[in-house]
């Protein structure tokens, strides 16, 4: 430690003490016969300079002098030079954030350890989704999954001329509650109010949408909007925060459950052939994939004994845990 | 008067630290006591004593300050640190051990 501080002591009176030896070695020459025996002065300084270990600092200066002229020498250089290096520190930094939240931190949600997304997997086959009905099947069954969520995204037209489309997301009604998040304003859905089979369909917008489309208006929240040229009334808007478990955040937000009430025709929500939606669950305590993919194994096959047609013995729900951001094993880098 | 071209590196260092340890000397002393001490064997660059010097001070092995000389000169004088005394007896003891084996195998059967 001494030692240091005997070098920094050198360091910041080093003009003193040169002084002092180029004063010290003349002297020696002075009083020897042979001068030439004492060897080139100017090395000599130079490598007693070496022992106070700062010359590293010294050609750092002097390369720091070298570049800044070089550089006010020609602007055209220095500018073209620095717009390069924002422009690819900048980009690698935005890089960084986004893989950041896609890969390496888990979605902002409740509980992120105890909720997965369910794969349809096969022997021979694999989907993302599946059908509703199945879906509804294991939540009516008992099983290891405390609540279900699920969740279909489309293009809905928007509007009394129905000219513009946006991005609906037809989610469960049990969807905010699960996920941790209350509305910004009015409500979000619940299953005691929105799950009644005699509910009114409501629209909870999302932030973004709410901000471009009504200038962040509380009054919003009451109005009634269009989709699919039918009457829907705003019951709340969703907090800024709220994270879109598959990347895309919808502009608004309709009960799944309510789905015929725009598409009469459509068989989606009884479609047991059909892969229809994102499923995901709760579970009561932190599990492994494996535990987890045992435990529903046993609803699968029941609903493969009920319904043989649509469900195969031989396939079960592969659980993707949100803790690993909904990715396979084989996809999971070690971080 | 011919260079140190026969004294092994580092060894410098251990003279000097030998020299002052008597008393404090300025720089052309030390080099005329080496000359001395050696019987004129060994004959040092005098100017390799600076930055030789310049090291026992970054180690804390000796002390210099500005004094004067029996003759009225200023001149700077380095005088032996405890710290210093340690380290030649630690630089003598190692280089007798190595002379010592060089010594056995040189005469050695």
């Amino acid at each position: 430690m001494t030692k240091w501080f005997r070098r920094l002591w050198h360091l910041l009176n080093r003009r003193r003490f040169e002084r002092d030896l180029v004063r010290e070695m003349a002297d020696h020459r002075e009083q020897m016969a042979d001068p030439r025996d004492f060897g080139n002065p100017h090395r000599l300084l130079e490598k007693s300079r070496d022992a106070w270990g700062w010359n590293w600092l010294d050609d750092a200066l002097q390369d720091l002098k070298l570049g800044v002229r070089t550089l006010t020498r020609s602007p055209s250089f220095a500018i073209s030079a620095t717009l390069i290096l924002t422009f690819g520190l900048g980009l690698n930094v935005t890089l960084y954030q986004m893989a950041n939240v896609a890969i390496f931190s888990p979605p902002a949600v409740k509980a992120p350890e105890t909720l997965a997304r369910f794969h349809r997997w096969a022997p021979h086959n694999r989907s993302e989704s599946v059908p509703y009905p199945v879906a509804e099947y294991v939540k009516a069954h008992p099983s290891a999954l405390t609540a279900v969520l699920t969740e279909a995204g489309s293009r809905i037209a928007w509007g009394t001329d129905a000219i513009e489309q946006i991005e609906v997301s037809f989610i469960s009604t049990n969807w905010f509650e699960e996920l941790g998040y209350g509305p910004l304003i009015g409500r979000v859905f619940s299953d005691a109010v929105d799950g009644r089979s005699d509910a009114e369909p409501g629209a909870v917008l999302a932030y973004d949408f709410w901000q471009a489309r009504f200038g962040a208006e509380a009054a919003v929240v009451g109005s009634t909007v269009y989709l699919d040229r039918r009457p829907v009334t705003v019951v709340g808007v969703a907090p800024r925060q709220l994270p879109g478990l598959d990347f895309d955040m919808p502009d608004v937000f309709v009960p799944l459950a309510k789905r015929e009430y725009f598409y009469p025709d459509s068989a989606f929500l009884r479609a047991w052939n059909t892969d229809t939606v994102a499923m995901y669950g709760r579970f009561r305590t932190v599990m492994s994939p494996a535990a987890v993919r045992d435990a529903l194994r046993i609803t699968m096959q029941a609903a493969a004994a009920e319904r043989p047609d649509d469900v195969k013995a031989d396939e079960w729900l592969e659980p993707m845990m949100a803790a690993d951001n909904f990715r396979p094993p084989d996809e999971i880098i070690a971080s | 008067m011919p260079p140190t071209a026969g004294l092994p590196p580092g060894t410098l260092v251990m003279l000097i630290l030998r020299v002052l340890r008597p008393a404090p000397l300025h720089g052309y002393a030390i080099a005329q006591r080496i000359r001395q001490l050696s019987s004129d064997q060994l004959s040092v660059e005098e100017g390799s004593l600076y930055p030789a010097l310049q090291k026992l001070l970054v180690s804390g092995w000796v002390k210099a300050e500005w004094t004067r000389s029996e003759t009225g000169r200023e001149v700077r004088s380095y005088k032996l640190t405890p710290r210093g005394l340690k380290q030649l007896d630690a630089e003598q003891g190692e280089y007798r051990r190595m002379a010592d084996a060089i010594t056995a195998i040189l005469e050695s059967a």
